[in-house]
């Protein structure tokens, strides 16, 4: 077993230093920043991006890729709202409804990149466009409005004294994280993104594995967009379009490897607390929406660089290319 | 008499455009090594691949112990009782050990939901200790040296309580010393009444290890054997289907003046005081052990890495060589002994490889004009003998031979005046060997000096008009080639 001393060393690693010292600055900066109020605030506001980055958790850590949950959200969102609005359908059928689509477009995806063997940017890109497509459609580029506030309660209860999107958000992070860690699928998860040929003569079944993940990760898209929509309480197609850019930001700044195998829920709800921290702190300091993009894209870059290499390693390694200094003899 | 373990009954095995295997019979008895060998694409590795349910075969029967059995997938194999370590290793290096001991299979609690962590735990550190292991189960396999990767290789093996372990080439990756270790515990399989089926390119291995052999060629069955009653020729006369009369083709003929000059070079901690002279017309062979320096060398010649000191002289002229560029520019070429990572363009086609080092003076006006691309290319796939079905085809889907010879071919059309080659037969079969070996005597009867790096003592013997040894990054030692022996030379190259 590794040391408690290893596994606070591994607990205190960059992104919770950054996340750490970001909520000391936006703290000096803006009085309203540190306070109960804008914590419950800030958890509400993950809440969305934590459930569509565990979705996308599973898919990287198999070394693939959905570039399709911000689009395919919007789509579970606005199915949802038409089905209530247009349908008079009961808001619980509505919503599993919704989830449902979501699912279908995951498993499309999953199919498509494993039977065919495509790289997965190319199914989940063109899902990508699919599905903001269909909502267009679907919804008449408006925005629907004026349906039933059922759906509400699942962003604006209250169970214990603990907002519904955290203990959401909770179960979720409980339930995968064991999944992952103690489950022969979980095992199986981080095998087939280490190598997946050894997982292939493991006798693991490697194609189904990675059409289930998919389709998981359209299902966690699908609770997101829901989840979004009991938040907004309007649904509109294109709300959702840059949640693939957050997610994917959240599970590399948490430390997750793009390149499959290594990493996990828990890292990837520190990469949410940090990327929300960082839009709620902005806006509490006057950072208008597009600079906060930019300050995110810069995060993520950052983030990745020092979990995968290490800080000093990195500054090293760039003062001896500066340097010209040649490579070190393989055989020495 | 009780049915042998394994009994393999006119097997083949088709894939689109080739026939890899042709109505193969086989056998395994158990607590017996069984040797396979065959030259690169003799179907060795087919029909291990059939035996461990990674592909279907087209006609034929497996019987185990008299059964006749369906391989359908892998894990089905696996449930038979056949495990096989791959010549690339299997395993999956972020996961601990008892997690790749038991992947796939894994002990389960809970109603067969959760992984049973203590047991799998507890039974890797078992098995290890029956191999004499003392490997953490908790450790990460990254952070395992090769030698204990594939003792977790055959601790997975037993792990399924496998009556039949098949090891591809296990020895390729290990040194002298972890070669004996993975002896041993083959020897402690075969105690244990395991059956092995043992691939190996290594000829002389198979005194060492095997009770039987079986050779293959172009996917028929040659011939099995006892080894006690086979020699080494009848071996190699099998594989290839010729005599091999003359194993080394050289013709040694009186060199002409000095080609390449170094004097007292120094590289910190790598080279110390190197003083090595090659004359036009000579192959000259650097030995020594893993480490002792000759790589590095042949690095500082080509300009990879610079030297604290010293001087170097390339005909006659004292030069910096300051990068392979430059190392090119003087006429240099170094055909690496990584040839996948460094020497080929794997995805590109063999004409691309082919040409692309000479680019600058096949087609000094920008435009690449395809047709002499396809010419130039094509005289050195018929000089060298290049199997391929076309210029256009991939060069990852050639044998490891004929990747050597583009290799070869790709530092021929640049015109190079000094071959540095390293390891240049590693890995491929016996036919190609020679046939690399016959170009090696073609270049320097036109003058071209070679220095050749090998571990391979035949080889250095053979080759070579003469022989610096190397250790702890000097050399150690100077021999005209009638004057080596092996003895000698590992006799100066351990210091002695």
């Amino acid at each position: 077993m590794p040391s408690l001393a290893a596994r606070l060393r591994v607990a205190f690693s960059g992104p919770i230093i950054i996340c750490l010292g970001m909520i000391v600055l936006f703290s000096l900066l803006s009085e309203n920043f540190f306070s109960l109020s804008n914590a419950v605030n800030i958890i509400r506001q993950a809440s969305v991006l934590a459930l569509v980055a565990f979705g996308q958790t599973f898919v990287i850590l198999l070394a693939g890729i959905d570039l399709s949950v911000g689009a395919v959200m919007g789509l579970a969102s606005c199915v949802t709202a038409f089905l209530m609005l247009k349908a008079q359908m009961a808001p619980v059928l509505a919503a599993l409804a919704g989830l449902g689509v979501a699912t279908v477009c995951g498993l499309v995806n999953g199919l498509v990149h494993s039977l065919l063997g495509l790289n997965p940017f190319v199914p989940t890109f063109g899902m990508w466009g699919m599905a903001l497509g269909a909502a267009l459609i679907l919804t008449e580029e408006r925005v629907l409005t004026g349906f039933p506030e059922t759906l509400r309660v699942l962003h604006d209860g209250e169970l214990l004294g603990l907002p519904a999107p955290l203990l959401l958000v909770a179960v979720a992070l409980l339930v995968l994280h064991g999944f992952l860690k103690a489950t022969p699928y979980g095992i199986a998860t981080y095998a087939i993104g280490g190598n997946e040929g050894a997982a292939r003569l493991s006798g693991i079944r490697v194609t189904l594995h990675k059409t289930l993940v998919y389709t998981f990760c359209g299902f966690m898209a699908g609770v997101a967009g829901i989840l979004f929509l009991a938040r907004s309480n309007a649904a509109q197609a294109i709300d959702t379009i840059g949640y693939e850019f957050d997610s994917i930001a959240a599970v590399a700044v948490g430390g997750t490897s793009l390149m499959g195998g290594r990493g996990g829920v828990a890292q990837t709800l520190i990469g949410v607390t940090l990327i929300a921290t960082l839009r709620n702190g902005l806006n509490m300091v006057g950072v208008n929406l597009y600079l906060q993009m930019v300050f995110i894209g810069l995060a993520l870059i950052l983030a990745y660089v020092a979990e995968s290499q290490g800080l000093h390693q990195l500054l090293g390694s760039l003062r001896r290319r500066v340097a010209g200094a040649p490579a070190s003899p393989t055989e020495a | 008499m009780a049915a042998p373990l394994l009994q393999v009954e006119g097997v083949s095995k088709s894939f689109p455009g080739v026939t890899a295997l042709h109505r193969v019979d086989f056998d395994l008895r158990a607590g017996e090594v069984h040797v396979l060998i065959g030259e690169n694409g003799a179907g060795k590795s087919t029909l291990i691949k059939l035996l461990s349910g990674v592909y279907p075969k087209d006609e034929g029967r497996f019987l185990l112990a008299g059964q006749e059995v369906a391989v359908g997938s892998v894990r089905a194999a696996q449930e038979l009782g056949v495990a096989t370590i791959y010549q690339e290793m299997n395993l999956i290096p972020e996961l601990t050990v008892a997690q790749n001991i038991f992947l796939g299979r894994e002990p389960r609690r809970a109603g067969g939901l959760f992984v049973d962590v203590e047991a799998a735990r507890r039974q890797s550190a078992e098995i290890l200790a029956s191999l004499g292991q003392h490997i953490d189960p908790d450790t990460q396999v990254k952070t395992l040296s090769v030698p204990q990767q594939q003792m977790v290789e055959v601790a997975k093996a037993l792990s399924m309580a496998a009556r039949l372990v098949i090891f591809d080439e296990p020895t390729d990756t290990l040194a002298e010393k972890e070669t004996e270790a993975l002896f041993r515990t083959v020897r402690l399989l075969k105690a244990k009444g395991i059956g092995i089926i043992y691939i190996s390119h290594r000829l002389e291995e198979i005194r060492e290890i095997g009770d039987r052999v079986t050779v293959l060629r172009d996917g028929h069955l040659i011939g099995t054997r006892a080894v006690a009653e086979v020699t080494t020729d009848d071996l190699i006369r099998m594989m290839v289907g010729r005599e091999l009369k003359d194993q080394f083709p050289r013709h040694r003929r009186p060199w002409g003046e000095v080609a390449l000059e170094l004097r007292h070079v120094f590289l910190r901690g790598v080279l110390h005081d190197v003083n090595l002279t090659v004359h036009r017309g000579e192959i000259v062979g650097l030995s020594g052990l893993v480490g002792s320096g000759r790589t590095a060398l042949a690095r500082v010649i080509f300009g990879v890495d610079r030297p604290d000191s010293g001087e170097i002289r390339v005909f006659g002229k004292p030069v910096t060589i300051d990068s392979p560029l430059a190392a090119t520019k003087l006429g240099l070429a170094f055909l690496t002994e990584d040839r996948k990572a460094l020497g080929l363009f794997q995805i590109r086609p063999v004409s691309d490889n082919i040409i692309l080092a000479a680019i600058r003076r096949l087609f000094p006006r920008f435009w690449i004009d395809a047709a002499t691309e396809r010419a130039v290319a094509q005289d050195y796939v018929t000089r060298l003998r290049i199997q391929t079905p076309s210029l256009s085809q991939l060069v990852q889907n050639l044998s490891g031979g004929n990747q050597q010879k583009v290799v070869l071919a790709k530092w021929l059309a640049t015109q190079a005046k000094l071959f540095i080659l390293d390891e240049p037969t590693r890995g491929i079969d016996v036919g190609a060997k020679l046939e690399i070996h016959r170009l090696m005597d073609e270049l320097v009867a036109q003058g071209t000096p070679i220095v050749m790096i090998s571990s391979e003592m035949p080889e250095i013997l053979g080759m070579s008009d003469r022989i610096y040894v190397m250790g702890d990054g000097r050399i150690r030692g100077e021999f005209a080639h009638h004057e080596a022996s092996q003895e000698r030379i590992l006799k100066c190259a351990v210091g002695g």
